[in-house]
């Protein structure tokens, strides 16, 4: 590599009478900031982007309202079992197999959302279920974005054959039903466990759903990376990066990287909800968190069997899916919002 | 509202165009023919940084058959006007003020119905790209048949008779037959011609012309002005010309409305704006312009700074912080007014008196005094070039079989020396830029060699090349795409330092000495592309160019993103670097009168071959090669006297396909000089007195006997592979400059 130049090119100043003058607007505030100020502004975004944090919170004070409210852990069955409720003495789950429903703050905070078959408490299990579904569509989100991100700079930077064979992979992951590849995934998976050489995952892991949603989610993202990649590399930034000698690890890293992340940013929240929804469904299909594990999915699949009778175990579940997938959603058409700019939003008045 | 009443202006009576140029139009028929009356129009943009004032307070009227240029810089508010004529800057966040009668309707505060029933009816439009303003999916005789029938209740045949008969009007061969033809089937300028047919379908009393000729080459360009002239000539109809190009506005504008900071600051007949402009921005915008009609100057002299913001616009007259002639009146904003006994229908905002202003006027001096001696021959090479070419396969079908190849850059030889500058001009698709890209090893060629201070760099592989890289730079011609958007100007500045392996202190001290260089300040090294304009960006792009201070800079299209003010500050600090640092530049344009300023030596490209290298004064007083002759006489002068006198050789045509180029001479399709000879035989390039070498059988500005002894040029040799530079020696040949057309 070459050292710097000597001193006799060291340059001398401009003509002070063509300095041109700075323009407005604070130093530094860059495209970050400013999407940041537009997010802010967000009316509407910006309680669904609270909300789900607090949602976060619950799921993360979830051993703390076992131990000292519920007085249960989220798998202990509690089948004969009996609390009392406003001085009456009840089971916890009726012969008929019937379980008590929510007592809201009657019972001291035990069964606040009622109990299911096995007569564990639904409150507890919704929060430790938080844990686990929002593990699961985090941990998966993050997987997805650097799989696709890679993938995508790759593929639409080499272009060629590498292109072909990213592509051609991506098209015939996208050609099946992703529940489908899940479930089969799944159940095989949690059969015999996951062998990865250097470290081993247990059948009922929550690792296995992981990094099966994440690997199954990189068709959505990789797509639109790989095509502003292909966009991006015919710019003359890139040109002028080249030019000066910068490799290509240089430029992907340096140079189309930067530019990506509002991409990313934009299919994050979306990526999470949909990543949720996902562990929802190969859990309630069972291919997803194992018994007797709590998540969003497995609750609604105990639940369904007693669907007329007791339909505190559906409800609670599925409320938090809205909840969590609704703010979400929310929040990321926001986020999409305040990194475009172009966006048509009225101002002020 | 008196002073209202004092800042109309009479429009000009119809078909009537020498008394229109002579000042003063008869008021008493200016009043009952204004076909349209705009009065105190404002439009304001909410944004999140604030108010933009885009438009304010803009009044004038138009007479049928008037050609009203409005002129100014970009941001001036002069598109924004003709938009808004046509309800198109309607938005939530848009407010607006005034009125704009067209017969009986105000086109300001119309419903979206009633001004669907006036546009293209009434007011039709042209847009500056002919490439996106056509629906691709749309035979163009549809299109038209569409538009025809959107405003009269006419059957479809009836339609499509009058939509061949439109085209026929625009110069399109062959009408009947390209009716039924799809966007992608016409080049760019065709493509023009049929947006003018479309606009003029239904016969409108005004077409506004958004720079209608800017995404065009000069030749087709000459084209366009000839078909709008002609145009005027046979209709009524009003033009408002919307444009930056003063050369285009002495073509064929009859009145003048310059505009600064969304205010028109003067406007007067084209005569008078241009042989007695009374505003001083006029006289900077004037002045600005690389002309080639006039010698050429040691500096070109611009307007300092840059247009102000629109959201905090300067206290008092807009343009003070840019005037040199500033003085106690200024704070006050000055009304447009008539400030000129003798000419009452001239207006201005300026406080001078008129006296004071001819005496203070300075339009286009130069500091002649300051000329560089040209640098041509006799200097080592730091490049050559030798029978380069670059040709890209067309591929077809499933099997991406090669069906053919882009002939993009066809046997290009020269040499360029240290310090020297010179000119690649060609008009878009000639390989110019191919060829820059191919010397900037961003492409490999397909055959020939490019050796840089004698190292053969044509085939180098990319680790070979990184080294090498930082003796060749380049500076882009989009300042809005060249710069990462994401990256601060330190980052961006710093980049080839970092990768060549500058240790990170060094990298911060060298990146503010580039942008003081440059004409920026340390300060701004910390910001981010977005919060700079065109011409600042294009410093940075300058200064990164510079960073690893190389020996030849690339510089592609430089300037043509950039109006033409600033384009004058950009080009003199080119100027300033060359003569500090001896750096060698590589100036790719388009522009004619921009190349000739800077050029040592001047290339003149045709479909991928160099067909004139000459000296640049050469090239411009005595062309040699018919090609060369043609762009020139293409280019409109901003002179509107001599534009009337001048004789014009408009090229016929466009440019043929590269993939299938003409046998022998490429150009002879288009030549008016082409015999049986040109169709058998590649012309060589081959000596002439003066320093030119062209490459045609039928030479201009030549003598019989010069033609008969004219030296084959040694770049033309096949086996030039170590030859030396074979640069043009002035005395090589008798310098008979007998010239003969």
């Amino acid at each position: 590599m070459t050292t710097h130049q000597d001193p006799a090119t060291a340059l001398p100043a401009a003509d002070p009478g063509e300095i041109e003058h700075a323009a407005t607007g604070r130093t530094g505030a860059g495209p970050w900031h400013l999407a940041a100020r537009r997010l802010r502004r967000n009316r509407v975004a910006l309680p669904f982007g609270a909300l789900f944090l607090l949602l976060v919170a619950i799921a993360l004070l979830a051993p703390a309202f076992g131990e000292s409210v519920a007085k249960t852990g989220p798998n202990t069955n509690h089948l004969s079992d009996t609390i009392t409720v406003r001085g009456q003495e009840r089971n916890v789950v009726e012969l008929d197999g019937v379980p008590i429903g929510p007592q809201y703050l009657a019972a001291k905070g035990r069964y606040m959302l009622g109990a299911d078959g096995n007569g564990r408490d639904v409150m507890v299990r919704l929060l430790y279920g938080a844990r686990n579904s929002l593990f699961i569509g985090l941990t998966a989100s993050l997987i997805t974005t650097v799989l696709a991100v890679t993938v995508g700079l790759l593929a639409g930077y080499y272009r060629g054959p590498v292109d072909a064979v990213i592509s051609r992979t991506l098209d015939s992951l996208w050609a099946f039903p992703p529940v489908l590849i899940g479930v089969a995934l799944g159940v095989s998976l949690a059969l015999g466990g996951l062998d990865l050489g250097l470290f081993q995952v247990r059948g009922n892991s929550l690792w296995i759903p992981t990094l099966i949603i994440g690997v199954v989610s990189v068709v959505y993202l990789a797509r639109p990376i790989r095509g502003q990649v292909l966009s991006l590399r015919e710019k003359e930034f890139v040109e002028a990066a080249r030019a000066h000698g910068a490799s290509d690890l240089q430029i992907m890293t340096r140079e189309l990287l930067p530019n990506l992340v509002s991409t990313v940013l934009t299919f994050l929240p979306v990526l999470v909800a949909n990543a949720i929804l996902l562990e929802a469904a190969l859990s309630f299909l069972g291919a997803g968190v194992q018994p007797p594990d709590p998540s969003w999915g497995t609750m609604l699949a105990n639940g369904v069997n007693l669907l007329i009778t007791s339909p505190h175990l559906t409800i609670a579940p599925g409320a938090m899916l809205v909840l969590t997938v609704l703010s979400l959603n929310v929040f990321g058409d926001g986020v999409r919002d305040a990194l475009d700019p172009r966006s048509r939003v009225k101002i002020g008045t | 509202m008196s002073e209202l009443e004092s800042t109309r202006i009479g429009g000009v009576p119809p078909g009537d165009r020498a008394r229109a140029s002579s000042r003063g139009a008869d008021p008493s028929r200016s009043g009952t023919d204004v076909l349209l009356d705009v009065r105190n129009v404002k439009v304001d943009f909410n944004t999140e940084n604030g108010v933009v004032h885009a438009v304010d307070d803009v009044s004038f009227s138009l007479a049928p058959g008037e050609v009203l240029a409005v002129v100014g810089e970009s941001g001036s508010g002069k598109s924004v006007t003709a938009m808004t004529l046509m309800g198109l800057t309607r938005s939530p966040n848009a407010v607006f003020g005034g009125s704009a009668r067209l017969h009986d309707l105000d086109l300001i505060s119309a419903s979206g119905n009633e001004l669907r029933r006036v546009r293209g009816k009434e007011i039709a439009m042209i847009f500056q790209d002919p490439m996106t303003s056509l629906n691709p999916v749309h035979r163009i005789g549809k299109q038209i048949v569409e538009q025809i029938q959107a405003h009269e209740d006419v059957s479809d045949e009836q339609a499509m008779r009058r939509a061949v008969q439109v085209l026929e009007r625009v110069g399109i061969p062959r009408a009947q037959e390209r009716a039924a033809s799809y966007p992608h089937e016409f080049s760019g300028g065709m493509r023009q011609r049929v947006m003018i047919a479309m606009a003029m379908a239904c016969d409108p009393a005004i077409l506004i012309a958004d720079e209608p000729t800017t995404a065009l080459d000069v030749t087709i360009q000459a084209q366009i002005l000839e078909e709008m002239r002609a145009l005027r000539e046979r209709s009524e109809t009003a033009i408002i010309l919307v444009t930056h190009d003063l050369g285009v506005v002495a073509d064929i504008a009859d009145r003048i409305a310059v505009m600064y900071a969304g205010r028109i600051v003067e406007m007067g007949t084209l005569d008078e704006i241009f042989y007695d402009p009374q505003h001083p921005y006029t006289w900077g915008l004037l002045g600005s312009i690389a002309r080639i009609d006039r010698d050429r100057p040691g500096r070109l002299p611009s307007i300092p700074g840059m247009p102000p913001s629109l959201i905090n616009r300067p206290q008092g007259c807009h343009f003070r912080p840019r005037c040199r002639h500033e003085f106690e009146a200024c704070p006050r904003y000055p009304e447009l007014e008539s400030r000129l006994g003798e000419a009452p229908g001239h207006h201005d905002r300026c406080w001078l008196s008129a006296e004071e202003k001819r005496t203070r006027r300075v339009v286009g001096e130069g500091e002649r005094d300051r000329a560089r001696s040209r640098r041509c021959g006799g200097v080592t090479a730091l490049l050559e070039v030798a029978h380069v070419k670059q040709h890209f396969p067309v591929r077809r079908g499933v099997f991406n079989r090669v069906s053919g190849h882009v002939h993009a850059v066809d046997d290009v030889s020269f040499s360029l020396g240290r310090g020297e500058t010179l000119g690649l001009v060609g008009e878009s698709g000639c390989g110019k830029t191919t060829l820059s890209r191919t010397i900037m090893r961003l492409l490999e060629p397909t055959d020939g060699t490019i050796e840089l201070e004698g190292r053969d760099i044509s085939h180098a592989r990319s680790r070979e090349l990184r080294p090498l890289r930082k003796d060749v730079q380049m500076v882009f011609q989009d300042p809005f795409a060249s710069l990462n958007p994401r990256k601060r100007i330190v980052q961006i500045v710093g980049a080839p330092l970092m990768h060549h392996g500058v240790p990170r202190q060094e990298i911060g001290r060298r990146t503010n000495e580039l942008l003081t260089r440059v004409g920026l300040s340390p300060e701004h090294a910390n910001r981010f592309p977005h919060e700079f304009s065109g011409g600042q960006r294009q410093r940075i792009g300058i200064a990164r160019a510079l960073a690893l201070s190389p020996k030849l800079i690339v510089l592609d299209e430089p300037v043509s993103a950039l109006d033409v003010s600033i384009q004058a500050q950009v080009v003199n600090l080119l100027e300033d670097i060359q003569e500090e640092l001896g750096v060698a530049y590589l100036f790719v344009a388009h522009d004619l009168s921009v190349v000739r300023h800077v050029s040592d030596r001047i290339a003149v490209m045709y479909l991928g071959r160099v067909m004139e290298l000459s000296p640049s004064e050469e090239l411009y007083s005595k062309p040699i090669h018919p090609y060369t002759a043609a762009l020139l006489s293409a280019i409109p002068v901003p002179d509107p006297r001599a534009n009337r006198d001048r004789r014009r050789v408009v090229v016929g045509g466009e440019p043929p396909s590269p993939i299938d180029p003409p046998s022998g001479c490429v150009f002879r399709t288009r030549c008016p000089r082409a015999r049986e000879l040109c169709r058998n035989e590649v012309p060589r390039l081959s000596e002439y007195p003066g320093g030119h070498v062209a490459a045609c059988h039928f030479p201009l500005n030549v003598s019989e006997v010069e033609v008969g002894c004219a030296g084959k040029s040694p770049l033309s040799t096949r086996d030039s592979g170590n030859t030396a530079p074979a640069l043009v020696e002035d005395d090589e040949m008798p310098l008979d400059t007998g010239a003969l057309a």
